[in-house]
């Protein structure tokens, strides 16, 4: 009798775990104060509450920001000598304002789904007749056993909120009118849809300009990812072989351009290669050759850039292929020798896959870089030699210097927000696709 | 189960934490500003018909160069006005494209210092308070063309405070008593000097950079828009007279043949500095750099080209501006007027050495046994004041590489025409 009153007190009011979903759908938490959790559902419904006011009173507004982007622009208006300025709409602000919003409701209905769930799973493990947490009990619960995900918590909403949304928010000024001529807050930005993409692609300015970037960027990429690991690894091999001496002055001779903050050695550059009076050009005409047209003809400058990179790059590479050569076992060259295996045919058949099998996931990584290595295009050339043919670009210019220059020196943001978009879908795309077919990814041995 | 739970309640968490971050966002920010803004001002407008006084309780920030002229005159307005002042060193260049991001945010200067060429294509936007209150005092003692430069739809927005452009310089010890007085004198005077193998040239400068070369064309009678600058479809820059100058221009590789990309400014002002350079073409601001060079520095005025025309360059005026974003319209209305009253504009004259903007500086007595000032003062003189309406901007983005094209050897009138075209395409994409 006793035992069956118990029992008749775990039950909840309205029995059947479906029962509690539906409640729960019908307000959040209602589902658990069925399951007679009682400090959760209401939790729940407290938060339910909340969710609900924020739905009525900031949700209309951040749906109408998002659609509009504001209706009245602020304007000037004399009241008697001196002009006041009337404060309207600011769409940049609507248009973070409402996306917030968005992000919060989002946020809010995955809570709600996850509270549906979990009425209806405590309501069957109360009808096979297991006891159910406390509210004490749930919170000990959380502190002890699911700490990690609460620490994680934080990270993650920081990246949903700042880095998540400014990406939403980029993509975003794709589709409206943003420029320097178009600017709040006396101005309203407007949707208006695909029209800055169709812009890219027909006009031929623009389109000229785009195929010829994205050619060099991928060209570029290519080059100064192959030229870096070309010379990280032979002067690497140079420097481990057997019967070179001082073998820690050369590796911290070819550290030392590593050790110059890139910043700084690339300006130096710039001067050193300068047609006319860098240094560079002045032992070549001693040596009896002529001058070279380093940064002013657009191949050489091309050329430059490239040789540059790979002076700045390959002691990184050098490191890293130092180590990874004293990984492989000396027994294997001696087998190779006793097999009567020459120079070439080690370094084909053992160093180099060993080599590979390592530097595949790291090279990628370098191409995907150089994809956006900004700093020494930018610092070097600045994009330059001048191409008269390109829409605010130079025959040096990569994407991401394009982009720079569209947004910070043209003011062109919509433009440049579609450039970013293009940036963003090749390099997750050469990421991902090309991490996935290296042998180490796949966690294959040799 | 308890896994879903301990899911919930984190999420309750981090919504708290959410929802308290949003409230905090600047995002609050608009919608609370315009009540203030809107009401603050109007009681107070009666009292603006007699004297415009400080907002009870005005805090300045002011963005300009941290040095002992800014200094000073934050004191002495401190003293005067007693309203706080915080100075924040922020470049003239930079002060428009930070107050774009930091004006909504309520963290921009209420006063800074722009150049008056940033005024043209930002005005739209909203970002300037027009010079209302003090437009007639203003109008009174500036030179017209500073005026002009901060003065767009007939509404006054800045308050001029110096006139800057290039100059010639020259180091004495080089040019000794040479004849410059026309660019074939000054032909004549490099060719001799000229020592190429050895990095010595008789002129030097920056032959693609638009602010020296412009005033070749210009000379020639190539102007940027027609109808005092206010006309976006009528572009000036492939006339006759812009070929001309562009061939004039070409005509200099003969005393400087040097790619144009490496003529660099570092190039430039080391060479000048290691006294390799007989003459240079370098900013008024710069002045107190070369002055202070072991051999001595003079300024010549531009020479004329062939057919006797003066070279036009185009000069820029540094002018104060207030935000619309400030909280304080009147004390920053004054705060920007003191600067520029004509004993503010002589302090700055006698601190920093630039030439002041207002009328009638020839005949000052603090300026007349100034002779650099006298040369710079004549040298503006012929200058014209860069276009005000937004389009400038294509003026630079599109004629800028037409330089580089054209010292490599480009045809000059198609060139010319092509860049035209160019900039007339991107000006109708803007509308």
């Amino acid at each position: 009798m006793e035992k069956r009153s118990i029992i008749e007190l775990r039950r909840p009011f309205l029995s059947g775990c479906r029962t509690s979903a539906v409640l729960s759908v019908l307000v959040m938490g209602a589902g658990q104060l069925n399951n007679r959790q009682y400090g959760k559902g209401i939790a729940l419904m407290l938060l339910h509450l909340a969710g609900l006011y924020v739905a009525i009173a900031k949700l209309p507004h951040a749906v109408w920001a998002l659609v509009t982007l504001g209706e009245t622009s602020a304007r000037l208006e004399k009241v008697g000598k001196v002009y006041q300025q009337v404060i309207g709409d600011h769409s940049i602000y609507l248009l973070v304002e409402g996306l917030i919003m968005i992000f919060l409701m989002f946020l809010l209905l995955a809570v709600y789904v996850l509270n549906i769930r979990d009425a209806y799973r405590c309501a069957r493990l109360r009808e096979e007749g297991m006891p159910l947490h406390t509210f004490r009990q749930t919170l000990h619960f959380l502190l002890d056993y699911r700490f990690p995900q609460i620490a994680i918590a934080i990270p993650v909403l920081g990246i949903l909120f700042f880095t998540v949304m400014p990406i939403v928010f980029m993509i975003l000024l794709a589709f409206t009118d943003f420029t320097r001529s178009h600017m709040p807050p006396a101005q309203l930005i407007n949707w208006h849809g695909l029209e800055t993409f169709r812009d890219i692609f027909r006009l031929r300015v623009w389109s000229e300009t785009f195929y010829g970037v994205t050619l060099w960027t991928l060209l570029w990429a290519v080059a100064s990812t192959l030229t870096c690991f070309a010379a990280g690894f032979v002067i690497a091999l140079a420097v481990q072989q057997k019967d070179i001496r001082f073998k820690k002055f050369w590796r911290t001779i070819f550290i030392l351009p590593y050790a110059i903050p890139l910043f700084v050695s690339t300006l130096i550059l710039r001067n050193v290669f300068n047609g006319q009076f860098g240094p560079v050009n002045d032992y070549l005409e001693l040596m009896g050759f002529g001058r070279v047209p380093w940064l002013s003809d657009p191949e050489w400058a091309k050329l430059t850039l490239v040789l540059v990179n790979m002076l700045l790059g390959f002691p990184v590479i050098m490191l890293m292929i130092i180590g990874v050569l004293s990984t492989i076992p000396g027994d294997m060259y001696e087998a190779a020798d006793i097999d009567g295996a020459d120079g070439l045919q080690k370094l084909r058949l053992i160093t180099f896959p060993t080599v590979m099998y390592t530097m595949m996931p790291i090279l990628i990584m370098q191409f995907v870089a150089n994809i956006n290595n900004f700093n020494v295009i930018y610092l070097l050339t600045g994009g330059n030699p001048v191409n008269g043919n390109y829409q605010f670009a130079g025959h040096t210019d990569i994407l991401i210097t394009w982009l720079y220059k569209l947004s910070m020196e043209q003011g062109q943001y919509n433009f440049a927000s579609v450039i970013g978009i293009f940036i963003f879908v090749l390099l997750s795309g050469f990421a991902v696709w090309s991490i996935r077919r290296t042998k180490s990814f796949k966690e294959e041995r040799l | 189960m308890k896994r879903r739970t301990g899911l919930i309640s984190l999420l309750i968490v981090c919504m708290l934490a959410v929802t308290a971050c949003g409230s905090a966002s600047p995002a609050a920010n608009p919608s609370s500003a315009p009540a203030a803004a809107s009401e603050s001002p109007l009681p107070s407008s009666d009292a603006t018909m007699d004297e415009l006084q400080p907002e009870p309780g005005a805090e300045l920030v002011y963005w300009d160069k941290k040095d002992a002229f800014s200094e000073y005159a934050v004191q002495e307005f401190e003293k005067k006005y007693n309203v706080k002042v915080t100075l924040e060193e922020v470049m003239f260049w930079e002060t428009v494209g930070r107050l774009i991001t930091d004006g909504p945010a309520g963290t921009g200067a209420d006063v800074f210092v722009a150049g008056a060429d940033q005024l043209g294509p930002n005005v739209n936007s909203g970002l300037f308070l027009p010079n209302d209150y003090f437009a007639e005092e203003t109008t009174n003692i500036s030179v017209k063309s500073a005026l002009d430069a901060v003065t767009v739809d007939g509404i006054l927005y800045g308050y001029p405070r110096n006139i800057e452009s290039f100059m010639m310089y020259v180091n004495k010890d080089i040019v000794k008593d040479a004849k410059l007085d026309t660019w074939d004198d000054l032909k004549a005077f490099a060719k001799k000097y000229n020592d190429i193998p050895n990095n010595k040239y008789g002129l030097f400068y920056e032959t693609n950079n638009l602010l020296y070369n412009y005033s070749f064309m210009a000379g020639y009678g190539a102007y940027i828009f027609g109808n005092n600058g206010t006309d976006k479809n009528d572009i000036g820059l492939n006339n006759e007279g812009a070929v001309k100058g562009m061939e004039f221009y070409r005509s200099l590789k003969e005393i400087l043949p040097v790619a144009s990309s490496d003529l660099t400014e570092d190039v430039k002002v080391s060479l000048f500095e290691q006294g390799k350079v007989g003459i240079i073409l370098d900013g008024i601001w710069n002045l107190g750099r070369y002055k202070s060079l072991p051999f001595e520095v003079g300024i010549i005025q531009m020479p004329k080209m062939p057919g006797g025309v003066d070279p036009k360059p185009y000069a820029s005026v540094p002018a104060y501006f207030v935000s619309s974003y400030s909280k304080y319209p009147n004390a920053s209305k004054l705060f920007a007027h003191f600067m520029t009253t004509k004993e503010m504009q002589l302090k700055n004259y006698e601190m920093r050495g630039v030439l002041p903007a207002y009328a009638g500086i020839e005949n000052d007595e603090k300026l007349e046994s100034d002779d650099i000032i006298q040369v710079f003062a004549k040298h503006v003189a012929n200058a014209e004041m860069l276009p005000v309406i937004p389009e400038v901007q294509y003026f630079f983005q599109n004629i800028t590489p037409v330089l580089e094209q054209i010292w490599n050897g480009a045809d000059i009138r198609s060139t010319l025409d092509k860049a035209v075209a160019d900039m007339k395409a991107n000006i109708a994409a803007a509308q």
